[in-house]
């Protein structure tokens, strides 16, 4: 197992499983909420093309969850809106 | 190791066979693929949990291209983890990760093995979470141990909705209905239309023969209109069709669900290509925009070769075929082999290449887009998800004369998101086709540019800044 912190809360999620995988499996379902019109989105494609499961991880922005490895101590942010610019560099 | 005189993007099947193929021959190869181990979509099953999730699901086939492979690894380099954004001057490849590290190379050959992805047209509700592909189901479910929900509909058309149906099944989830747009008349043909392919016709039996003894129903006919929930799917509508897959509305029946997993077949991935020059088609039997190519799986392009579903979709048989073949010919043209050699070598996979041939097409006309799909979006639907462009957004700028990706994206930013109009527009062009009455022809593809790939601009920049200094 490994921890990781998504919004602040610690969870052990199984190693190797990803973040897209560990937050349905924590019932995350809603992973970020739209720029434009605060829509809630999910994992759509599931294979790193759409984009909709993205979140900020370890403090960088528009990370796709469904791509990323959950590593020790990871911090995730669900994206509410357009992520800040400081999550962008 | 040194410099690959064959670059192969992506480690599906065909990529996995083609590098396979060519360093048998002593082709020095390089694959770069998206993810963590080889396999692509279909076979994504060699990552530890993966493993561990569901073996008995685990198809061998996978298992024999990466150990074939590891063989070769004086001749292969593989390149997990990581991502093409950009092509230049005819063979300069720009190969990064996510956030860092692009390097360039420069290949004497290139074979596109990039795959497909699923298509999905836009529907009153699609953005809801809880909505996926069917692909992203089976990630969840089989190779994650994840269940993507209690109670679940697959809709769409094609094989993959059997596959993954039957997987979730045999995962213990409440599977509630298959709902598959095309007649059952018409999936009736099947086996006599392909029975040369008959490993393929056992395998495609075996999922429907899992899904009747776990009480699933598979209704033929029948497309989902929209779908409904809070902050998450609730319910969807389902109605029947006819044979253009318009749907009857005062038939709509409503189920309760929290996951829809919904896919109208797949569509080539060829934005790379194009960006190195290779000329397309539209090909309604290949799943939309295809690469033109020669019987040699040549593209418009020197030196670069299409094989599997990059190229037009056709399944993973033939995509390790055509893999296997574009390997054999640039171990040819590289002068590895002889012309005597290719020859004897080429002719039993086309042969193989024959034998699938017939279901192939066979899937392919039952599965084809009809325009019946087009319809189904309200004046409230988006679009486009990445940048939520609505229908009536859209639909006043076509109005507006806005009949192209270009001109539409300039007026609405349709198309402008991070999946760089991957999944907005080829469902979109067949909308604005039919809207205005022309031929898709007309409205025409993406033209992508570079990156295509989001990258960050640092990225970019320390790319050019250390590619200056090594040409100083």
């Amino acid at each position: 197992m490994v921890s990781i912190f998504i919004d602040g809360q610690k969870f052990d999620v199984p190693a190797g499983i990803t973040l897209a995988g560990a937050l349905y499996m924590l019932g995350k379902r809603i992973m970020r909420h739209t720029p434009r019109d605060q829509n809630p989105r999910s994992i759509f494609c599931g294979m790193g093309v759409c984009y909709d499961c993205v979140v900020v991880v370890d403090g960088q922005a528009n990370i796709r969850a469904c791509q990323t490895e959950v590593r020790p101590d990871m911090r995730v942010v669900t994206q509410r809106g357009e992520p800040k610019l400081e999550h962008s560099f | 190791m040194s410099k690959p005189e064959l670059l192969i993007v992506g480690g599906g099947p065909a990529g996995m066979s083609a590098a396979i193929e060519a360093a048998s021959h002593g082709v020095r190869c390089c694959i770069v693929d998206e993810g963590r181990e080889l396999g692509g979509q279909i076979y994504r099953d060699a990552h530890a949990i993966e493993r561990e999730a569901s073996p008995d699901l685990i198809n061998p086939r996978g298992d024999e291209l990466r150990k074939q492979l590891a063989a070769l690894t004086n001749l292969i380099e593989v390149r997990s983890d990581s991502m093409i954004w950009g092509i230049s001057d005819g063979n300069k490849v720009a190969v990064g990760k996510e956030a860092s590290g692009t390097e360039f190379i420069t290949p004497a050959a290139m074979i596109m093995a990039t795959g497909a992805y699923e298509y999905i047209p836009p529907f009153p509700g699609w953005t809801l979470p809880g909505v996926m592909t069917p692909g992203s189901a089976q990630i969840l479910a089989k190779n994650l141990n994840v269940m993507p929900g209690n109670r679940i509909v697959v809709a769409g058309t094609g094989p993959l909705l059997y596959v993954v149906a039957s997987q979730l099944v045999q995962k213990g989830i409440n599977v509630v209905a298959v709902l598959e747009a095309t007649q059952r008349r018409d999936w009736l043909k099947v086996p006599f239309a392909g029975w040369q392919a008959w490993e393929l016709l056992k395998e495609g039996f075996g999922y429907l023969r899992v899904l009747r003894r776990a009480g699933v129903p598979v209704y033929y006919g029948r497309i989902v209109t929209h779908a409904e929930g809070d902050a998450e799917l609730s319910h969807i509508y389902h109605a029947p069709v006819d044979k253009n897959w318009f749907p009857d509305r005062d038939k709509e029946e409503c189920l309760e669900v929290d996951t829809l997993c919904i896919g109208y077949g797949l569509q080539s991935r060829n934005y790379l290509a194009q960006l190195a020059g290779c000329k397309i088609e539209f090909d309604e039997l290949g799943g939309g925009w295809v690469l033109q190519r020669d019987k040699r799986l040549r593209t418009s392009q020197p030196n670069i070769y299409a094989a599997g579903d990059g190229a037009g979709v056709a399944g993973s048989k033939i995509a390790e075929l055509e893999g296997r073949l574009a390997g054999l010919d640039v171990a040819a043209s590289l002068g590895h082999i002889d012309a005597e050699k290719l020859q004897q070598k080429n002719k039993p996979l086309q042969r193989e290449l024959e034998r699938f041939s017939s279901l192939k097409n066979t899937f392919a006309r039952l599965t084809r887009i009809r325009p019946g799909l087009t319809e189904l979006v309200d004046t409230d639907t988006i679009v486009c998800r990445c940048e939520e462009v609505r229908w009536k957004e859209a639909k006043e700028a076509i109005e507006h004369g806005g009949h192209d990706f270009r001109t539409l994206k300039v007026m609405t930013r349709l198309g402008m998101g991070m999946c760089q109009a991957r999944f907005c527009w080829p469902p979109m062009a067949r909308i604005v086709a039919q809207y205005k009455g022309c031929d898709i022809s007309e409205v025409g593809p993406v033209r992508p540019r570079p990156p295509i790939r989001p990258v960050r601009l640092d990225v970019i920049a320390e790319a050019q800044s250390n590619q200056t200094q090594e040409t100083e």
